[in-house]
C-alpha cells in the first residue's frame, strides 16, 4: 500500500486512527499498530511479508542472545551472535536484491553461464534491513537494551509510516516512545498538516514533473537536444527530491499522529553550496547510518590520507549499491566519493572564496550530472544523455514539447523550484503566528489535499473507444 | 487556536471515513460508467488466492477511485485544471523561448489524450509519439500485406488510409506521421490516403467531438476508395437525398475522453441516402434485417442521452464479420479489413460488388478466434482485398497485429 492511494487515505488511515484511539492502553495500541503495519505491508507484498517476519524474529532472538552473553561477560559469544544476526540480515538482502546482479557479473568475469535468479525486489527490504542491523549492533554496543517483547520489536521494524521508504529510524530514537508515549490534539494536527504537505509534494509535484522526466529520458538520440535534455534533468532533479522528501514528510507526519517523533530526513538539499553540505541535507537518516555503522568503525577521518580515501570509497560504494543493483548506482556513489575527497582535501586547503551563487550553481550541476547516471539504465545511456546536456546533439525542436504533451506540466517545474527552497515554509511560519494566518494555512492545506484528490481520482479515468461491456 | 486545530483534525478524519465508506457502500457489480463505456470496479471476494495475487487489494483501490463521490465532476475539474495549466505552460514556453509564434491556433491540452482548439470549438486527439517501435510496427504490418500480395497473384490488394485529424499536418503539432507515409508509398500495393488540406475541410469531414468522420468525410472516403479500386473505370454513387436528425446532439468519444468538461455544442447527425441494390446481410453468420439502426433514427426512437454513441449505433458498429451479398454474379468479391472508420460506408461500398466481406480483426480475435487470412482467401472466392484502417492500427498495439 502506498500513502498516495485512495485506499490508504479513505479506508486504512481513518480505520487505524479509530481502532488505535479506542484501544485502552499502550500495550493494545502497539498491538494495533503492529497488526495494521503487517496489513499495510502485506497489501502490496502478500508473499514477501514472510521475509520481514523472519527478519523480526531473527533480530529479536539474536538481540536476546547478545544481551545474555554480555550479561555473562562472554564477549566472543556476543560478537558471534552479532555476526550471525548481521549475516542473516545481509544474506536476505543480497539474495533478494543483489543475486541477479552478482551472478550476471560473475558470468561476465569468468565467462561462465550460471542461471540468474529473478526475484522481484521485496518492497522496503533495504530500509528494514538497515533498521534491524542497527538494532542488534546497538544492543551489542550497549546503546540500547534488548527488547523482550516481540510485539514491541515487531512494531519498531514494521511500523508502517517509515516501513517502505524510510526514513531509517534507529531503535534508540523511538525506544522510549514504543513503551510510553502521549499524543495531544496539537501533535495530531501537526502530523496531519505534515502528511498533507508530503502528499502534495508527491502527487502535485513529483508525479507531474516525473511525467516530463519519463518522456524525455525515453527519447532517442535524434530528439535529445540541449534544451529538451536540460528540461528532462531539471524535471528529474525535482522529481526525486519531492518524491522522496514528500514520502519522508508523510512518514514523519503519520508518526506524529501516533506519538512517534522521527528525525528529519531532508533539509532543503538543493540550497546547499557544496556537495559536503548537500549530503548533510539529503537523506539524512541514510547518511548518518553509514557514518555510524560503517565510516566511523572503519576509522573515519582520524587516519592517514590514504586510509581516509579508502574509507570514503567504501562508504560511497556501499551507498551507491544500497540504492540499487546496477553499475550505474555504484558509479553514482563513487562519483560522490571522489567529489567529497576533492572538496575536503583540495577546496578546503585552497581556502579561496567563491560567491554564493557560483557555489550554488556548482552544486546543482554536480548533483544533476549525478542524477543522470542514477536515472539512466546503463553507462552508455548516461554518456549519451550527458553528451546531449553538453550540447553535443545540437538544440531540440521546440515543437517537441507539444508532441510530448508536457507543456501543461511546466507550471509544476516552477512550483518545484520554488518549493525546493525554504521560502514557502518561512512564509507560512510567519503568517501562522496570527489567527487569520493560521486559518489561511488550513485553507491552503485543504486546497493541497483537494488538488491531490483531483489527480488521484483521475488516475482511473480510462475511456474506451469501443464498448467493453 | 487549539479549538480550531481540534475542529480541523475531526473534520478531516471524519471526512476521510465518510467518503471511504460512501465509495465502498456505493459499489455494485453492475455499476457502469457511460462516460467510459465500461463496468466500474467492485470489491472482489476476500479469499487466500485473491489476497496472494493482490486481486482483492487492487479491487479495493480501483473501487474507491471508480465509485468516488461525484467522480464525473472531479474528472471535469481535472480537465479544466489541465487546460489552465496548459495555458500557463504555453506562457512559460513563450517567456523562455519566445515560442508562441509557432502555434497557429491555441491548442490547449485538456488531458493526456485530447486537446481543445478554442478558435474552432474543436476537440482533437493529441499526436502520437512516433518512435522506432512504432516505425517497426508499421513496417512489419505493411510487410505482411506485401507478402500476401506477392503470394496471391490473382488477387488485387489495396491500401486506403483514412487520415485522422491529428495526422493531417495542418496544425503545428510537429507530427511526424507524414514521415511514415513513405513506407506506404514504397510498397507495390496501390495506396491512397484521405487528403485534408486545410482546417475547413477538416471541420467538414470530422465531427468536432468524435474521431470518426461525418457524412461528408465518409462520402469523401468512399469516393477515394472507388477511385483506388476501379482506377476511374467506375463512378461512385451519387446521394439521392440527405436525412438530417436535428433533435439529436452527438457528443462523441473525444468529449467522453474529457468527461464532457468543455461546454461545446454537440455535433449534428445527418446521413446521405443512396439508391442501393437489394442485398442479404449476414452479421457473424446470422442473417440480419437492417444494417445499423438508421430506421430508428427515421422513426425518432433513439436514445439522446449526452454521450450516447450515435456513430456506432446509426451505422452498424464493428463486428467480427459482416457480409453483404448483392447477388450480382458478374461483379467481383471483396474482402475489406477495416476498423470502425468503415462503419459509415460499408453498405455503399458493397453495392459495387457481388459479395463484400468486412472483417474487424480485433472483434474477430475476441469473438471468433485467430483470423487466418490465407485460409480465408483460399476458401472464399476473393478478387480484391482492401485494407482500410487508420495509421494507429498499424502500430504494434493496433488491430493489424492480429493479421497472421
Amino acid at each position: 500500500m502506498i500513502f498516495s492511494s485512495l485506499s490508504f487515505l479513505f479506508v486504512f488511515l481513518p480505520l487505524l486512527v479509530i481502532v488505535y484511539y479506542i484501544s485502552p492502553s499502550i500495550r493494545y495500541r502497539n498491538l494495533v499498530l503492529f497488526v495494521f503495519s503487517l496489513i499495510f505491508y502485506a497489501w502490496g507484498e502478500p508473499v514477501y511479508i514472510t521475509l520481514m517476519i523472519i527478519s523480526i524474529i531473527n533480530d529479536y532472538i539474536h538481540a536476546l542472545i547478545i544481551s545474555s552473553f554480555k550479561n555473562k561477560k562472554n564477549m566472543i559469544g556476543a560478537k558471534t551472535a552479532l555476526i550471525s544476526s548481521i549475516f542473516i540480515n545481509l544474506s536476505l538482502l543480497i539474495i533478494f536484491k543483489y543475486s541477479s546482479f552478482i551472478i550476471t557479473n560473475v558470468n561476465k568475469i569468468f565467462l561462465i553461464n550460471l542461471n540468474t535468479i529473478n526475484f522481484s525486489l521485496p518492497i522496503g527490504i533495504s530500509f528494514y534491513t538497515f533498521q534491524t542491523i542497527s538494532y542488534t549492533v546497538d544492543v551489542y554496543k550497549n546503546r540500547v537494551k534488548a527488547q523482550k517483547n516481540i510485539i514491541i520489536l515487531g512494531t519498531y521494524v514494521a511500523l508502517f509510516p517509515q516501513l517502505i521508504a524510510g526514513p531509517i529510524v534507529r531503535y534508540k530514537t523511538i525506544e522510549n516512545e514504543l513503551q510510553n508515549r502521549s499524543v495531544s490534539w496539537e501533535d495530531i494536527y501537526i502530523g496531519i498538516s505534515r502528511f498533507i504537505i508530503g502528499l502534495g509534494k508527491k502527487v502535485l509535484i513529483a508525479n507531474q514533473v516525473g511525467l516530463i522526466a519519463d518522456k524525455i529520458f525515453s527519447l532517442g538520440i535524434n530528439d535529445l537536444g540541449f534544451t529538451i535534455a536540460w528540461t528532462g534533468i531539471i524535471a528529474y532533479t525535482l522529481q526525486i527530491y519531492f518524491d522522496f522528501s514528500g514520502y519522508s514528510d508523510m512518514a514523519i507526519g503519520l508518526g506524529k499522529v501516533f506519538g512517534f517523533k522521527y528525525l528529519e530526513n531532508f533539509r532543503y538539499p538543493y540550497i546547499s553550496q557544496s556537495v559536503t553540505e548537500f549530503w548533510r541535507r539529503w537523506h539524512i537518516s541514510l547518511g548518518s547510518w553509514f557514518r555510524d555503522y560503517v565510516y566511523i568503525p572503519l576509522g573515519g577521518n582520524k587516519v592517514t590520507t590514504l586510509r581516509y580515501s579508502i574509507n570514503i570509497f567504501v562508504v560511497w560504494f556501499l551507498t551507491g549499491l544500497w540504492h540499487g543493483s546496477s553499475w550505474n548506482f555504484i558509479i553514482w556513489g563513487l562519483y560522490y566519493g571522489v567529489i567529497l575527497i576533492i572538496e575536503k582535501k583540495l577546496f578546503l586547503n585552497l581556502k579561496f572564496s567563491l560567491s554564493k551563487i557560483i557555489k550554488h550553481i556548482y552544486l546543482l550541476i554536480v548533483v544533476m550530472f549525478g542524477w543522470v547516471v542514477f536515472r539512466t539504465d546503463s553507462i552508455a545511456e548516461a554518456k549519451t544523455y550527458i553528451f546531449a546536456l553538453l550540447g553535443g546533439f545540437g538544440n531540440s525542436k521546440l515543437n517537441l514539447f507539444y508532441d510530448l504533451s508536457i507543456v501543461s506540466l511546466f507550471p509544476f517545474i516552477v512550483l518545484g523550484i520554488v518549493g525546493s527552497t525554504p521560502l514557502i515554509k518561512k512564509l507560512f511560519d510567519k503568517i501562522n503566528q496570527y489567527i487569520i494566518g493560521s486559518i489561511l494555512y488550513d485553507v491552503f492545506l485543504l486546497i493541497v489535499f483537494l488538488g491531490c484528490l483531483l489527480f488521484l481520482i483521475n488516475d482511473s479515468f480510462n475511456p474506451f473507444i469501443y464498448f467493453r461491456f | 487556536m487549539k479549538i480550531k486545530k481540534i475542529i480541523f483534525v475531526i473534520v478531516f478524519l471524519t471526512s476521510l471515513s465518510i467518503f471511504g465508506l460512501y465509495a465502498l457502500i456505493n459499489q455494485e457489480k453492475s455499476n457502469i460508467s457511460y462516460l467510459e463505456k465500461r463496468h466500474l470496479s467492485y470489491v472482489e471476494t476476500l479469499s487466500v488466492n485473491n489476497w496472494l495475487t493482490r486481486k482483492f487489494q487492487e479491487s479495493i483501490d480501483s473501487t474507491i477511485t471508480d465509485n468516488f463521490w461525484m467522480r464525473n465532476d472531479w474528472l471535469k475539474y481535472y480537465n479544466k485544471t489541465n487546460m489552465k495549466l496548459n495555458s500557463i505552460g504555453n506562457k512559460i514556453l513563450f517567456i523562455l523561448f519566445n515560442s508562441k509564434s509557432e502555434q497557429k491556433f491555441s491548442i490547449q491540452k485538456v488531458n493526456e489524450k485530447i486537446s481543445f482548439i478554442k478558435e474552432l470549438s474543436y476537440l482533437i486527439r493529441n499526436p502520437y509519439i512516433y518512435d522506432e517501435t512504432v516505425e517497426k510496427g508499421i513496417k512489419s504490418n505493411i510487410e505482411k500485406i506485401n507478402f500476401l500480395h506477392d503470394k496471391y497473384e490473382n488477387i488485387e490488394f489495396y491500401i486506403y488510409l483514412p487520415t485522422m485529424p491529428h495526422e493531417a499536418n495542418i496544425f503545428d503539432f510537429g507530427t511526424e506521421s507524414a514521415d511514415y507515409l513513405k513506407l506506404f508509398y514504397e510498397t507495390k500495393i496501390p495506396f491512397k490516403k484521405l487528403e485534408i488540406h486545410n482546417i475547413y475541410q477538416l471541420k467538414e469531414m470530422y465531427f468536432k467531438t468524435d474521431h470518426h468522420w461525418t457524412k461528408v468525410g465518409a462520402y469523401r472516403g468512399y469516393t477515394d476508395i472507388i477511385e483506388l479500386l476501379f482506377d476511374e473505370l467506375e463512378n461512385p454513387k451519387i446521394p439521392v437525398n440527405e436525412e438530417k436528425f436535428n433533435d439529436i446532439d452527438f457528443y462523441g468519444s473525444h468529449s467522453r475522453d474529457i468527461a464532457h468538461s468543455i461546454e461545446l455544442e454537440g455535433d449534428s447527425i445527418s446521413k446521405y441516402v443512396f439508391d442501393l441494390p437489394e442485398y442479404k446481410l449476414y452479421i457473424n453468420n446470422v442473417l440480419t434485417e437492417e444494417y445499423g439502426n438508421y430506421g430508428a433514427y427515421v422513426k425518432g426512437v433513439v436514445n439522446n442521452t449526452k454521450g450516447f454513441d450515435h456513430y456506432n449505433w446509426m451505422y452498424q458498429r464493428r463486428e467480427a464479420e459482416i457480409i453483404f451479398d448483392t447477388d450480382q454474379k458478374n461483379l467481383d468479391n471483396i474482402l475489406v479489413i477495416s476498423d470502425s472508420m468503415s462503419n459509415a460506408i460499408r453498405d455503399i461500398l458493397a453495392s459495387h460488388f457481388n459479395q463484400s466481406i468486412f472483417v474487424n480483426l480485433d472483434k474477430y480475435e475476441r469473438d471468433i478466434g485467430d483470423f487466418q487470412i490465407e485460409e480465408y482467401l483460399n476458401r472464399r472466392d476473393i478478387d480484391k482485398v482492401l485494407v482500410m484502417v487508420s495509421l494507429g492500427n498499424y502500430f504494434p498495439t493496433g488491430e493489424l497485429k492480429h493479421l497472421k
